[in-house]
């Protein structure tokens, strides 16, 4: 089903010579496809850093507010409730937002860096990916107190 | 030769002095099994209802004129095969284009919008031709070429949602002509190019991919989009900072 897009989409600045039908776009744009899905999905998982923001907010005020608070923030954060919502979100943003942005760097990648020319494309998916593993692991290894 | 199998095409009519909205109207076919969405077309023309109207020219995809929506997905009718399809066929204008007549688009917001990213070889002083030409390596050109290929289709336009939702965008094909000259080594313009870029609601392009994932050219909008914004982004940091110097 198609629904009207804006009025004024691709109108020409001078007036048309004839009466035209307004322009239309497809209402269900983002059922059909499957890259379509995958687009709304990724537009979709910032709702998810949105809600995260929102608890770091939180987090840092309890932090200011003083150490009840903090730890009554820690408490919260051992609810069920609030670990579905964090397991939740890494899946979304992982799956979605880091790949469509790892998808996205490849993209914006001029043909020569500085001096020198630019390495394969191939390369850098796997590139990025690894350097997101080995900063994750670190920070889980920092956080965890095994490393340094 | 194979018995022709029949298809129901239905197809998007509207006439500018008697329809206030578009409306459909189906077609049966007796389509052959190398026919593309466009034979059907015009011979839906020639033996049906010669009021259709529809735009075509070269078909081997290397005019562009006669893209559409065939199933909902903008497609080069002449290069579209009728095989892929069920055996009903929805074929409609391009998406996001004002419709002057049945199949046939408003183009001239396109071509303003090429115009708006000056493609054509800025240069700060021209050369005299004395001097000779400009020298250009085959390195060089590769950096460019693939944008260069472009044939003004508009399927790019058509698959594009912002294009639909925000008048001010300048759309994908007219930002990868853009940067076709923004890296090509002959040109000095790219400041005031990247200039009429931002003014072109640049950043409003929010990576759904479609323009590269319908141009039947591969040659890949989204990239040059990308590309173009951080070009900007680095030209607009450099404006704050340092006195602008031309390139």
């Amino acid at each position: 089903m198609a629904i009207p897009a804006h009025p004024d989409a691709m109108k020409p600045r001078a007036r048309t010579r004839t009466h035209v039908a307004a322009p239309m776009m497809a209402g269900n744009w983002w059922t059909p496809s499957p890259r379509y899905r995958a687009y709304v999905a990724y537009a979709f998982s910032g709702v998810f850093i949105w809600l995260q923001t929102l608890v770091f907010i939180r987090g840092l005020w309890a932090l200011g507010t003083g150490e009840v608070a903090w730890n009554a923030f820690l408490e919260d954060l051992c609810h069920p409730l609030y670990v579905v919502f964090h397991v939740l979100s890494l899946a979304v943003i992982v799956w979605y937002g880091a790949r469509t942005y790892f998808k996205l760097f490849v993209k914006t990648q001029p043909p020569k860096i500085g001096p020198m020319p630019r390495p394969p494309l191939w390369v850098f998916p796997p590139a990025l990916a690894g350097a997101w593993l080995f900063v994750t692991l670190a920070v889980v290894l920092v956080l965890g107190g095994v490393w340094p | 030769m194979d018995a022709p199998e029949k298809k129901t095409f239905v197809v998007t009519r509207f006439d500018p002095d008697r329809d206030e909205l578009p409306k459909t109207q189906e077609y049966e076919v007796p389509v052959q099994p190398d026919w593309k969405v466009l034979d059907a077309l015009n011979w839906i023309k020639d033996e049906i209802d010669p009021s259709l109207s529809h735009r075509w020219s070269c078909r081997m995809a290397v005019c562009g004129s006669c893209g559409m929506n065939v199933d909902g997905e903008p497609k080069l009718t002449c290069k579209t095969a009728l095989s892929d399809y069920g055996d009903k066929v929805t074929v409609e204008p391009l998406s996001n284009f004002p419709v002057i007549r049945d199949l046939v688009v408003e183009m001239d917001g396109f071509m303003e919008r090429f115009q708006a990213v000056k493609p054509w070889i800025i240069r700060a002083k021209e050369l005299a031709v004395e001097e000779g030409a400009t020298r250009q390596s085959p390195e060089e050109l590769s950096h460019f070429k693939q944008f260069s290929m472009c044939i003004n289709c508009m399927l790019c336009y058509a698959a594009c949602p912002v294009v639909g939702k925000e008048p001010g965008f300048l759309g994908p094909a007219a930002i990868a002509l853009a940067h076709r000259y923004n890296l090509d080594t002959r040109d000095q313009g790219q400041a005031e190019r990247l200039a009429a870029l931002r003014e072109g609601e640049l950043y409003n392009c929010s990576y759904a991919n479609e323009c590269s994932e319908v141009c039947p050219k591969n040659v890949d909008p989204s990239g040059a989009i990308q590309q173009s914004k951080l070009l900007s982004t680095i030209d607009w940091v450099q404006g704050l900072v340092l006195p602008r110097t031309g390139k």
